[in-house]
């Protein structure tokens, strides 16, 4: 199981969870289970036409998936996910 | 802009005698800081530590953008101010602490919003711009300030317990735009006034936003160029990420299409200053509330804040369900009556009652302003928060 790190963000959609053990051995797999636990969360991460949201990056061990295969990024099982989203606070 | 820089003289070596024991600075590096100019975008949560310590450190100019007042719910993160400064403009109440902590430095205050209008006037001729902005729109304006005028930018933000940090420095690597290509819709994300942000916080990432902005005049160490930070206060943790330059990149990318400044309050969708409330036709004041409540039959309010904040205030009546459970809990809402929505300041529930639109309700209006707006002009026993 790979690790996705959730941002605080959005860890109001997973019952307060920062970081989670997920099956899949592609990135789009890996959030699919993410929306099967968490279903609100899948509306801030992939926006109505089920494309990845622009302002929301997503990373395997530092690297953003747009510069690897974007969704069908291979994940392994000591992979960390991490979710970059824009946030404003000043 | 000074552009005279006499030589240090016998009180700065005095004062920066800790500065000129380290090797990597000494006195050349005590006068590039002196020679230097910062342009800070924004004195509050980052703005605070980031202001105290250029001007600790002897940065020689640092001009200060802020347009707004300082207000009580500031001092809990913006410690550049204080009870003594309320209701004193940011930008005098940092110049005049900044100037006691040290009066050798030059202090621009701008007391204006930053804006397409005036963030080139404002901006040239400085050596980097630090973001410390609370709204996307300023930060898109700034981002492409510093790629147009070719100077790095300091980048920090903040949410809660999470900060971010990095340098965009086009010329050598990403910019914000290679990132974040678009922000997000408009009411998707929160600002800290409606999601909050742990005090010290923005200590944290100022701080470091200044550290970087002295390490990039002085041309040591690894700046974060093409690197992001991630902090989480909770686990103590510090990331950090890779970033490429985006060759689609609308600002600097070899296909450019955004060559000068646009209108950023548009691009983002919502207004460049969150303390200007937009007037909506189906917002209600707190009076035009107050008289329908004592109607016979008298509308329903829906309050969409987080379960916590009820215990800040509430208004007698009303049903709390928070705005992201709106669209799942469609039934405990009686479509029959007239409803009210209500958060803390009038943003949230104006997300909800779209979101109610969408599925069908028509009997809505807005609380403009929010239950902190009801505690002023109806019920002055609540608290403001």
């Amino acid at each position: 199981m790979a690790t996705l790190k959730i941002p605080t963000l959005y860890s109001h959609y997973t019952d307060k969870n920062k970081e989670m053990q997920l099956d899949g051995t592609t990135i789009r797999q890996v959030f699919e289970n993410l929306f099967l636990l968490y279903p609100t969360i899948q509306k801030h991460i992939i926006d109505p036409n089920g494309k990845q949201r622009r302002h929301i990056n997503i990373f395997i061990n530092k690297i953003n998936i747009v510069d690897l295969q974007k969704d069908e990024t291979p994940v392994n099982q000591q992979d960390v996910i991490t979710i970059l989203p824009n946030i404003s606070g000043g | 802009m000074p552009t005279d820089h006499p030589p240090l003289n016998r009180d700065e070596i005095l004062r920066y005698s800790r500065h000129l024991l380290i090797p990597e600075i000494g006195i050349g590096g005590q006068q590039k800081l002196k020679n230097s100019s910062v342009l800070l975008i924004g004195t509050g949560g980052l703005g605070s530590p980031a202001a105290l310590y250029l001007a600790a450190a002897g940065v020689g100019t640092i001009g200060l953008v802020d347009f707004d007042i300082v207000d009580e719910s500031n001092l809990q993160r913006q410690v550049i101010h204080g009870t003594s400064t309320l209701n004193q403009l940011k930008v005098d109440s940092a110049k005049n602490r900044m100037l006691d902590l040290n009066p050798n430095i030059f202090i621009n205050a701008y007391n204006e919003p930053f804006t397409s209008e005036n963030a080139m006037r404002i901006a040239t001729g400085y050596d980097v711009i630090i973001d410390g902005t609370d709204n996307f729109a300023t930060r898109y304006l700034s981002n492409d300030v510093a790629v147009f005028l070719g100077i790095p930018n300091v980048y920090g933000s903040i949410f809660r317990f999470d900060g971010q940090l990095s340098v965009f420095h086009a010329k050598v690597g990403p910019c914000y735009r290679c990132l974040f290509p678009e922000p997000p819709p408009a009411g998707l994300v929160p600002s800290c006034s409606d999601g909050g942000v742990l005090g010290v916080l923005p200590g944290i990432i100022g701080t470091l936003q200044a550290t970087e902005a002295i390490k990039l005049i002085l041309g040591i160490g690894e700046p974060l160029i093409g690197k992001l930070m991630l902090f989480d206060a909770l686990s103590m943790s510090f990331d950090q990420i890779t970033l490429k330059k985006n060759p689609d990149c609308r600002v600097c990318g070899p296909k450019a299409d955004i060559t000068e400044l646009i209108d950023y309050n548009e691009f983002c969708g919502v207004p460049g200053v969150d303390h200007k409330p937009e007037a909506f036709e189906d917002d209600i004041t707190p009076l035009q509330l107050k008289d329908l409540l004592t109607n016979p039959v008298p509308p329903l309010l829906l309050d969409v804040r987080e379960p916590h904040e009820l215990a800040i205030s509430s208004i007698t009546g009303a049903i709390n369900i928070p705005v992201d459970q709106v669209p799942y809990e469609l039934e405990k809402i009686d479509r029959s009556r007239d409803i009210i929505l209500f958060c803390k300041s009038g943003t949230r529930s104006r997300r909800a009652l779209y979101s109610l639109r969408t599925a069908g309700f028509t009997r809505l209006k807005n609380l403009a302003g929010g239950i902190n707006r009801w505690a002023i002009d109806v019920d002055r026993d609540l608290p403001l928060y």
